[in-house]
């Protein structure tokens, strides 16, 4: 009897040893994001190009959706091996519009969505270019972007 | 000939006709013994120069400089003959830099030169994250 009881108690505590042993769940310390990106002008917009990039490299971009003007209504250019690679640590985003002048937007309006991966816990430091801006006549015009977080 | 020479000659005056025989009279100023000595004691005087160190370093400059002229050449020709022409051939409106706007040109002009494949691959090219874009 009580060897029964010795050998239980040994099978009970290998298993409670190797319970301990498995690996415990990893906490990731990564999320999913957005961030709207607005181009403001005083002349009509035709053209555009930007650059994001996370400062320390942190971030992975997984997805760009067009904005919310009708000039610009399908999804913008970028390089989308990338993004479905998962290497895109910096995005380069580009559209233009042959619409006419009077159908292109002016102001401040959103142009993109990027939809992203953040690694760390660490509020990111985007770094955002306005590469090109150009009006309907395909000359550079004057521009200003920035962007919004949720 | 030389008989009317002499006969002429005598008609000189003694003392002028002997001191013009002493200037006619070559001297030895160097003897083949002196030139020897010359010889050696420049030879002893410069054998410790190191007459021998400037040639090799001169060698090793001008390999060196033929190296450095040739990687320059080399770099000349493969930027200008490989790159430049395949940027500049994208570069529609002639900013120096090739973007959307020369995309957007090429899709404006009304003659048709680029079809709708041809701007889309050169918008891939500006937008690629592998170093092409600008």
């Amino acid at each position: 009897m009580s060897r029964t009881l010795a050998t239980v108690l040994l099978g009970a505590s290998l298993i409670g040893a190797g319970v301990t042993a498995l690996p415990q769940s990893v906490e990731t310390d990564t999320r999913f994001t957005t961030l709207d990106v607005y181009v403001e002008s005083t002349q009509p917009l035709a053209a555009w190009q930007f650059e994001l990039r996370e400062a320390s490299g942190r971030m992975r971009v997984v997805g760009v959706e067009n904005g919310e003007t009708a000039a610009f209504g399908e999804a913008p250019f970028y390089d989308l091996t990338a993004v479905s690679q998962g290497m895109a640590d910096r995005i380069v985003v580009a559209d233009y519009s042959m619409q006419q002048e009077v159908g292109l937007p002016t102001g401040r309006n959103r142009l993109a969505t990027i939809h992203m991966q953040i690694e760390g816990n660490a509020e990111p430091v985007y770094v955002l270019n306005l590469m090109a801006a150009g009006g309907a006549n395909g000359e550079p015009i004057q521009a200003t972007i920035d962007f919004d977080t949720p | 000939m030389n008989k009317s020479t002499e006969s002429e000659s005598t008609d000189l005056p003694s003392d002028v006709v002997e001191g013009l025989r002493r200037l006619d009279k070559s001297v030895a100023v160097l003897t083949p013994a002196v030139d020897r000595r010359v010889a050696n004691a420049a030879a002893a005087h410069f054998e410790h120069r190191p007459d021998t160190v400037r040639p090799k370093k001169r060698r090793w400059a001008v390999a060196g400089t033929l190296a450095a002229s040739l990687a320059v050449g080399v770099f000349l020709v493969r930027t200008q003959t490989d790159m430049e022409p395949a940027m500049l051939a994208n570069d529609i409106d002639g900013s120096g830099v090739v973007d959307i706007l020369d995309a957007f040109a090429l899709a404006r002009m009304s003659d048709g030169a680029a079809s709708q494949a041809q701007i889309d691959a050169l918008i891939g090219d500006i937008v690629a994250l592998n170093g092409t874009s600008p």
